[in-house]
């Protein structure tokens, strides 16, 4: 309940603020996107399965965020940007996958 | 492969599982807003629940932003297009209208030019000159008799077609207009496009370009000249390399006189060295 009031106030923050992304970071924005849906998701879950933890999300959302982002900003720097940012999203993608797969058996035991 | 299995695998963070196992929580399937609660004071005395709010708001403005970001990118681009288009189509009219004050002026000139000329003896002897001069630099559209050359590519089935002897490349093109010079042609044109004594056949990847046009095969030569243009060309030393071509690797090569030609001014004539006289 209270997570579901945080998220909606800081979409409703969002779009009232719309805060500019500074143009360095905009390349990595996505990619941070993708890893915070793969956090959000991996919680869901984990609540689910009846072994959620605040610290863990806490710390692996961030963690999350921060290493997608610089996996992508060390692939810029060495020419491979494009390509390890793929890999990032197919890997998240995958983990978002079954995760939602995962939910949704728990939630219509199908 | 394992690497994908292990990612379908353990799908979910292993912290939480380590963290369960930390605090004694059963892995059980249970009614989730008890779990929650259980989780929560597991967690510690509510510190832990606060940061993860703060993250999950953290979480939720990155989507916002993110999605807001997506979208004025989207309706700024489509806004640039729009101008863009609207530019485009803006000065696409301006260039026809100057297009056409070009042509009305360049009538107007030209009757003035007549209207000047003929006053005197001198003028109207100039003004003979410029009407048999129009015709030769491309200045002017020209009717009369002449020939159709029409040069091609091998078909692709002949045999000498597949290592691209076949093919016309651009000196047989200046090969064929030069020798048309010579038989004493007055005006040449290929596939529609005039020449003029600055025209440049040249070939730029593939492609033959005159005066940076590109042509495509077929080459429709067309030249006016005397009526023995087609029998002067045809017998010329050009005309018997082009036969031969056509013998040995199947190039399209025909020559046929035609009564009445029409051929097109050239797209721009230009004078590069000539100035006018400073008036008296």
């Amino acid at each position: 309940m209270i997570a579901a009031i945080a998220l909606a106030v800081g979409v409703v923050l969002g779009v009232i603020l719309h805060p500019t992304v500074p143009v360095g970071l905009q390349p990595y924005l996505p990619i941070a996107v993708v890893a915070a849906l793969d956090a959000v998701f991996g919680a869901i879950r984990a609540i689910l399965d009846g072994i959620f933890d605040d610290k863990v999300f806490v710390v692996s959302f961030i963690a999350n965020v921060l290493v997608a982002a610089l996996i992508v900003f060390l692939g810029d720097q060495l020419g491979v940007g494009s390509q390890l940012s793929t890999a990032v999203v197919v890997v998240l993608g995958i983990r978002i996958f079954s995760n939602a797969a995962a939910i949704r058996r728990h939630l219509f035991r199908a | 492969m394992s690497i994908l299995v292990d990612l379908m695998a353990n799908a979910v963070d292993e912290g939480y599982a380590q963290a369960a196992t930390r605090h004694g929580t059963q892995q059980v399937p249970a009614d989730v807003p008890s779990t929650v609660a259980r989780a929560s004071t597991a967690g510690g005395p509510g510190r832990a629940a606060v940061g993860a709010a703060v993250a999950l708001a953290l979480a939720g403005a990155l989507f916002a932003t993110a999605a807001v970001a997506t979208h004025r990118g989207n309706a700024a681009a489509n806004r640039d297009r729009r101008q863009l288009v609207a530019q485009v189509t803006l000065q696409t009219a301006a260039t026809d209208e100057l297009e056409r004050q070009v042509s009305t002026l360049g009538t107007e000139v030209s009757d003035a030019r007549t209207s000047a000329l003929s006053l005197t003896d001198r003028g109207a002897s100039l003004l003979s000159q410029i009407k048999a001069l129009e015709p030769l630099d491309g200045a002017v559209p020209v009717v009369g008799t002449g020939v159709r050359v029409i040069l091609d590519d091998a078909p692709a089935s002949h045999v000498a077609g597949s290592d691209g002897s076949g093919v016309i490349v651009d000196s047989d093109l200046r090969a064929a207009v030069n020798g048309l010079w010579i038989a004493g042609a007055q005006a040449i044109s290929i596939n529609g496009q005039r020449l003029t004594a600055q025209t440049a056949i040249r070939e730029a990847g593939g492609a033959i370009l005159a005066d940076y046009r590109p042509l495509s095969p077929p080459y429709t030569i067309d030249a006016i000249g005397p009526p023995s243009l087609g029998s002067t060309f045809a017998a010329s030393e050009t005309g018997q390399l082009f036969v031969t071509d056509h013998q040995l690797y199947g190039l399209g090569f025909t020559v046929d006189d035609h009564q009445r030609l029409t051929l097109p001014s050239a797209a721009n004539v230009v004078v590069h060295y000539a100035k006018p006289l400073e008036s008296p």
